[in-house]
């Protein structure tokens, strides 16, 4: 009987260890997540927005690197569409990650510069806008962006 | 009385199990707890080397100069954004640029030579040449710049 408790605790122990492992990693990691919006750039249709992110939790600003993955981006309270564009540089949808359907597709590794094309549902006119970034993790990002 | 509690072998397994059961869920526990501490810990050192990293950035436009300088502490700069009412570029820093504090270690910007920008929306930039960066890019007088350092701080014109 005592052998077969420790064998049984053996095993829940290894659980523990994996289980707290994989809650590091993922979930308990959004309290590292540190995502900076450089540029938010309102094309000249009002609809169409490029945004720029770099992921700032690397190994030389927090000891570790934190990979992360943008699931939405809302502007002024409204989701973002992310679209597929054109693969080709010279045509005026080119989008550089054509590949990726949706956000979250596209992970956004640490140290990386990204750029996300989407299009807005209404029309972002003049003034100053509220853009608020969520992560896989749960995280919000919030910053303002004016629109000349 | 004692002894023969000890002698008595009945449910020592559960014991045991008990014992470990707990020292398990304890394991756990601080793990964890210690984990989420350090984490903080980082995260709130990375919030005060932000507040440390100060920059400010002005436009020559006579001379067709941006400077930055850093206001607080050294600060390594990632990325220089060029924004125009028609395209939004940016120039790739070097790797390890730093800008010590003081206006004699201002870091200087010019705009020489321009080039058509990469598919990727990026610019040409040239070695630096002491203090001084050319980027090769046009802009027109609608343009505002926007400095990015490797914390994540930006500073726009």
């Amino acid at each position: 009987m005592i052998m077969v408790v420790m064998v049984g605790m053996s095993v829940a122990f290894s659980y523990v260890v994996f289980y707290a492992d994989n809650y590091k990693a993922g979930i308990g990691s959004s309290v590292l997540e540190s995502l900076a919006i450089e540029d938010v750039w309102v094309k000249q249709d009002y609809t169409s927005v490029q945004v720029s992110v770099y992921n700032v939790a690397t190994q030389a600003n927090l000891g570790t690197d934190v990979n992360l993955n943008v699931t939405a981006i809302y502007i002024d309270g409204s989701a973002l569409i992310n679209i597929r564009g054109s693969p080709n540089p010279s045509s005026l949808d080119y989008n550089p990650n054509y590949q990726t359907i949706n956000f979250a597709e596209q992970p956004v590794k640490a140290g990386m510069h990204i750029t996300f094309t989407c299009q807005s549902t209404k029309p972002l006119g003049s003034g100053t806008h509220d853009i608020t970034i969520t992560t896989l993790r749960g995280s919000n990002i919030k910053a303002q962006f004016d629109v000349a | 009385m004692l002894k023969k509690l000890f002698r008595n072998r009945k449910g020592t397994a559960e014991v045991i199990g008990t014992i470990m059961f707990i020292v398990i869920l304890m394991f756990f526990f601080t793990n964890v707890y210690l984990w989420h501490d350090a984490a903080t810990k980082d995260m709130n050192e990375l919030y005060v080397k932000k507040m440390n990293a100060g920059m400010s950035i002005s436009f020559d436009s006579s001379n067709n100069q941006v400077i930055v300088k850093a206001t607080a502490s050294d600060v390594k700069l990632s990325r220089l954004w060029i924004d125009t009412s028609s395209i939004h570029v940016y120039a790739n820093l070097p790797l390890n640029l730093y800008v010590a504090p003081g206006d004699t270690n201002a870091l200087t910007f010019t705009f020489n030579n321009p080039a058509p920008p990469n598919s990727d929306g990026s610019v040409i930039v040239d070695s630096p040449n002491g203090n001084t960066i050319n980027v090769r890019c046009a802009y027109d007088q609608s343009v505002r710049f926007t400095i990015v350092n490797t914390l994540g701080i930006t500073v726009s014109t």
